[in-house]
Protein backbone atom coordinates (compact mmCIF):
# COMPACT_ATOMS: atom_id res chain seq x y z
CA UNK A 1 0.00 0.00 0.00
CA UNK A 2 3.02 2.18 0.89
CA UNK A 3 4.04 1.43 -2.65
CA UNK A 4 0.98 2.42 -4.00
CA UNK A 5 0.94 5.90 -2.10
CA UNK A 6 4.41 6.30 -3.03
CA UNK A 7 3.28 6.39 -7.12
CA UNK A 8 0.31 8.22 -6.39
CA UNK A 9 2.23 11.24 -4.87
CA UNK A 10 4.38 11.63 -7.94
CA UNK A 11 1.60 11.31 -9.89
CA UNK A 12 -0.37 13.80 -8.42
CA UNK A 13 2.14 16.25 -7.95
CA UNK A 14 3.47 15.67 -11.98
CA UNK A 15 -0.42 16.14 -12.57
CA UNK A 16 -0.92 19.20 -10.80
CA UNK A 17 1.69 21.00 -11.94
CA UNK A 18 0.90 19.82 -15.82
CA UNK A 19 -2.42 20.70 -14.93
CA UNK A 20 -1.84 24.07 -13.32
CA UNK A 21 0.70 24.76 -16.24
CA UNK A 22 -2.10 23.98 -18.65
CA UNK A 23 -4.93 25.82 -16.93
CA UNK A 24 -2.36 29.39 -16.42
CA UNK A 25 -2.45 29.14 -20.20
CA UNK A 26 -5.88 28.88 -20.48
CA UNK A 27 -7.43 31.18 -18.14
CA UNK A 28 -4.44 33.92 -18.38
CA UNK A 29 -3.07 33.73 -21.56
CA UNK A 30 -5.52 34.94 -24.79
CA UNK A 31 -4.76 31.59 -26.57
CA UNK A 32 -8.63 31.20 -28.30
CA UNK A 33 -7.13 28.59 -30.85
CA UNK A 34 -5.91 26.22 -28.20
CA UNK A 35 -8.92 26.65 -26.35
CA UNK A 36 -10.88 25.59 -29.70
CA UNK A 37 -8.61 23.15 -30.48
CA UNK A 38 -9.47 21.32 -27.13
CA UNK A 39 -13.30 21.48 -27.72
CA UNK A 40 -13.53 23.91 -24.18
CA UNK A 41 -15.03 27.18 -26.12
CA UNK A 42 -18.61 25.51 -26.71
CA UNK A 43 -18.24 24.78 -22.67
CA UNK A 44 -20.55 27.00 -20.48
CA UNK A 45 -18.76 26.58 -17.23
CA UNK A 46 -15.25 26.83 -19.30
CA UNK A 47 -16.63 30.16 -20.73
CA UNK A 48 -17.47 31.63 -17.50
CA UNK A 49 -13.97 30.66 -16.04
CA UNK A 50 -12.72 32.49 -18.95
CA UNK A 51 -14.36 35.48 -18.84
CA UNK A 52 -13.95 35.86 -15.07
CA UNK A 53 -11.72 39.57 -14.10
CA UNK A 54 -8.06 38.89 -13.85
CA UNK A 55 -8.09 39.53 -10.34
CA UNK A 56 -10.61 36.54 -9.64
CA UNK A 57 -8.36 34.45 -11.96
CA UNK A 58 -5.32 34.85 -10.41
CA UNK A 59 -6.82 34.39 -7.32
CA UNK A 60 -7.66 30.76 -8.09
CA UNK A 61 -3.94 29.90 -8.15
CA UNK A 62 -3.24 29.25 -4.46
CA UNK A 63 -6.64 28.32 -4.07
CA UNK A 64 -5.71 24.88 -6.27
CA UNK A 65 -2.03 25.19 -5.03
CA UNK A 66 -3.66 24.75 -1.01
CA UNK A 67 -5.95 22.19 -2.70
CA UNK A 68 -2.70 20.41 -4.45
CA UNK A 69 -0.77 21.07 -1.47
CA UNK A 70 -3.08 19.48 1.33
CA UNK A 71 -3.49 16.10 -1.02
CA UNK A 72 -0.17 15.50 -0.94
CA UNK A 73 0.15 16.20 2.62
CA UNK A 74 -2.58 13.45 3.13
CA UNK A 75 -0.35 10.88 0.54
CA UNK A 76 2.48 11.44 2.32
CA UNK A 77 0.94 11.07 5.64
CA UNK A 78 -0.91 7.55 4.71
CA UNK A 79 2.18 6.39 3.09
CA UNK A 80 4.11 6.84 6.59
CA UNK A 81 1.50 5.40 7.93
CA UNK A 82 0.79 2.30 5.95
CA UNK A 83 4.98 1.77 6.27
CA UNK A 84 4.47 1.99 10.23
CA UNK A 85 1.82 -0.96 9.84
CA UNK A 86 3.81 -2.80 7.48
CA UNK A 87 6.39 -2.72 9.84
CA UNK A 88 4.36 -3.80 12.63
CA UNK A 89 4.25 -0.54 14.67
CA UNK A 90 0.85 -0.09 14.70
CA UNK A 91 -0.65 1.13 18.59
CA UNK A 92 2.53 3.49 18.59
CA UNK A 93 1.81 7.52 19.57
CA UNK A 94 3.00 8.53 15.86
CA UNK A 95 0.42 6.96 14.62
CA UNK A 96 -1.94 8.63 16.37
CA UNK A 97 -0.31 11.73 15.55
CA UNK A 98 -0.51 11.11 12.14
CA UNK A 99 -3.88 9.58 12.12
CA UNK A 100 -4.93 12.95 13.75
CA UNK A 101 -3.19 15.20 11.27
CA UNK A 102 -4.77 13.78 8.22
CA UNK A 103 -7.89 14.21 9.42
CA UNK A 104 -7.58 17.76 10.36
CA UNK A 105 -6.11 18.32 6.52
CA UNK A 106 -9.13 16.23 5.70
CA UNK A 107 -11.17 18.97 7.60
CA UNK A 108 -9.52 21.82 5.87
CA UNK A 109 -10.29 20.57 2.72
CA UNK A 110 -13.55 19.88 2.95
CA UNK A 111 -14.44 22.87 3.81
CA UNK A 112 -12.35 24.42 0.99
CA UNK A 113 -13.88 22.13 -1.64
CA UNK A 114 -17.52 22.21 -0.47
CA UNK A 115 -17.50 18.23 0.26
CA UNK A 116 -19.68 17.20 2.93
CA UNK A 117 -18.23 13.28 2.67
CA UNK A 118 -14.65 14.20 3.02
CA UNK A 119 -16.10 16.00 6.19
CA UNK A 120 -17.86 12.79 7.40
CA UNK A 121 -14.65 11.12 6.38
CA UNK A 122 -12.44 13.64 8.58
CA UNK A 123 -14.67 12.89 11.76
CA UNK A 124 -14.15 9.36 11.24
CA UNK A 125 -10.55 9.50 11.19
CA UNK A 126 -10.39 11.44 13.77
CA UNK A 127 -12.67 9.31 15.91
CA UNK A 128 -10.59 6.29 14.71
CA UNK A 129 -7.84 8.35 16.37
CA UNK A 130 -9.02 7.98 19.91
CA UNK A 131 -9.58 4.04 19.67
CA UNK A 132 -5.32 4.26 18.27
CA UNK A 133 -5.09 6.35 21.37
CA UNK A 134 -6.74 3.73 23.80
CA UNK A 135 -4.68 0.93 21.70
CA UNK A 136 -1.67 2.60 22.12
CA UNK A 137 -2.11 2.98 26.46
CA UNK A 138 -3.02 -0.57 25.79
CA UNK A 139 -0.29 -1.59 24.01
CA UNK A 140 1.99 0.14 26.35
CA UNK A 141 0.87 -1.18 29.44
CA UNK A 142 0.99 -4.98 27.68
CA UNK A 143 4.80 -3.99 26.82
CA UNK A 144 5.58 -3.12 30.17
CA UNK A 145 3.71 -6.26 31.82
CA UNK A 146 6.71 -8.75 32.98
CA UNK B 1 7.23 6.68 45.44
CA UNK B 2 4.78 3.17 45.32
CA UNK B 3 6.18 0.31 44.76
CA UNK B 4 10.07 -0.03 44.87
CA UNK B 5 11.68 -3.41 43.20
CA UNK B 6 14.87 -4.21 45.46
CA UNK B 7 15.43 -7.18 42.92
CA UNK B 8 18.99 -5.93 42.55
CA UNK B 9 19.92 -6.44 46.33
CA UNK B 10 18.48 -9.92 46.38
CA UNK B 11 20.40 -10.21 43.01
CA UNK B 12 23.56 -9.44 44.83
CA UNK B 13 23.02 -11.42 48.29
CA UNK B 14 22.52 -14.59 45.93
CA UNK B 15 25.17 -13.62 43.17
CA UNK B 16 23.29 -14.33 40.68
CA UNK B 17 23.73 -11.81 36.77
CA UNK B 18 21.02 -10.50 34.77
CA UNK B 19 21.28 -12.59 32.06
CA UNK B 20 21.10 -15.61 33.90
CA UNK B 21 18.18 -15.01 36.48
CA UNK B 22 16.17 -13.92 32.88
CA UNK B 23 17.31 -17.02 31.59
CA UNK B 24 16.38 -19.53 34.72
CA UNK B 25 12.81 -17.61 34.85
CA UNK B 26 12.02 -17.98 31.38
CA UNK B 27 11.74 -13.74 30.26
CA UNK B 28 13.60 -12.15 28.46
CA UNK B 29 16.69 -9.69 29.58
CA UNK B 30 15.16 -6.72 28.43
CA UNK B 31 12.02 -7.42 30.43
CA UNK B 32 13.86 -8.33 33.34
CA UNK B 33 15.56 -5.18 32.70
CA UNK B 34 12.43 -3.26 32.54
CA UNK B 35 11.56 -4.45 36.17
CA UNK B 36 15.04 -3.69 37.50
CA UNK B 37 15.08 0.15 36.41
CA UNK B 38 11.29 0.37 37.81
CA UNK B 39 9.77 1.07 34.35
CA UNK B 40 7.41 -2.25 34.49
CA UNK B 41 3.36 -0.95 34.60
CA UNK B 42 2.47 -4.36 35.42
CA UNK B 43 4.04 -7.86 36.94
CA UNK B 44 2.57 -11.18 36.55
CA UNK B 45 2.05 -13.52 39.26
CA UNK B 46 3.82 -16.53 37.30
CA UNK B 47 6.95 -14.23 36.81
CA UNK B 48 7.02 -13.27 41.08
CA UNK B 49 6.56 -16.97 41.73
CA UNK B 50 9.59 -18.11 39.20
CA UNK B 51 11.80 -15.03 40.41
CA UNK B 52 11.32 -15.93 44.44
CA UNK B 53 11.87 -19.42 43.43
CA UNK B 54 15.14 -19.24 41.57
CA UNK B 55 16.34 -16.74 44.15
CA UNK B 56 14.68 -18.88 46.89
CA UNK B 57 13.28 -15.58 48.88
CA UNK B 58 9.60 -14.42 49.86
CA UNK B 59 7.86 -11.65 47.47
CA UNK B 60 8.21 -9.10 50.17
CA UNK B 61 12.14 -9.13 49.73
CA UNK B 62 11.38 -8.41 46.68
CA UNK B 63 8.96 -5.78 46.87
CA UNK B 64 8.30 -2.52 49.01
CA UNK B 65 6.04 -0.04 49.51
CA UNK B 66 6.55 3.96 50.10
CA UNK B 67 3.74 6.11 50.15
CA UNK B 68 3.06 8.45 46.95
CA UNK B 69 0.44 11.21 46.60
CA UNK B 70 -0.52 9.74 43.62
CA UNK B 71 0.25 6.90 40.41
CA UNK B 72 1.01 3.72 40.79
CA UNK B 73 4.25 2.67 38.96
CA UNK B 74 7.34 0.17 40.34
CA UNK B 75 10.10 2.05 40.68
CA UNK B 76 13.66 0.84 40.84
CA UNK B 77 16.36 0.15 44.39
Amino acid sequence: MSVVLNITWYVVLIGAIGGGLFLFAMLLLPLGGITEAVELADDPDWQRMYNLPLALKILMVPYFVALVVLLLKIIRKSRVLFQNFRDDVVFRPSNVDLIREIGKIMIVLSILTFHLDTLIVSLLLLLLCEVFKTGTSLQEEHDLTV
Amino acid sequence: MGIIFRLDRVMADRKVSLGDLAARVGITNSNLSILKTGKAKALRITTLEAICKELDCQPGDLLEYKREPEGNTIIPD
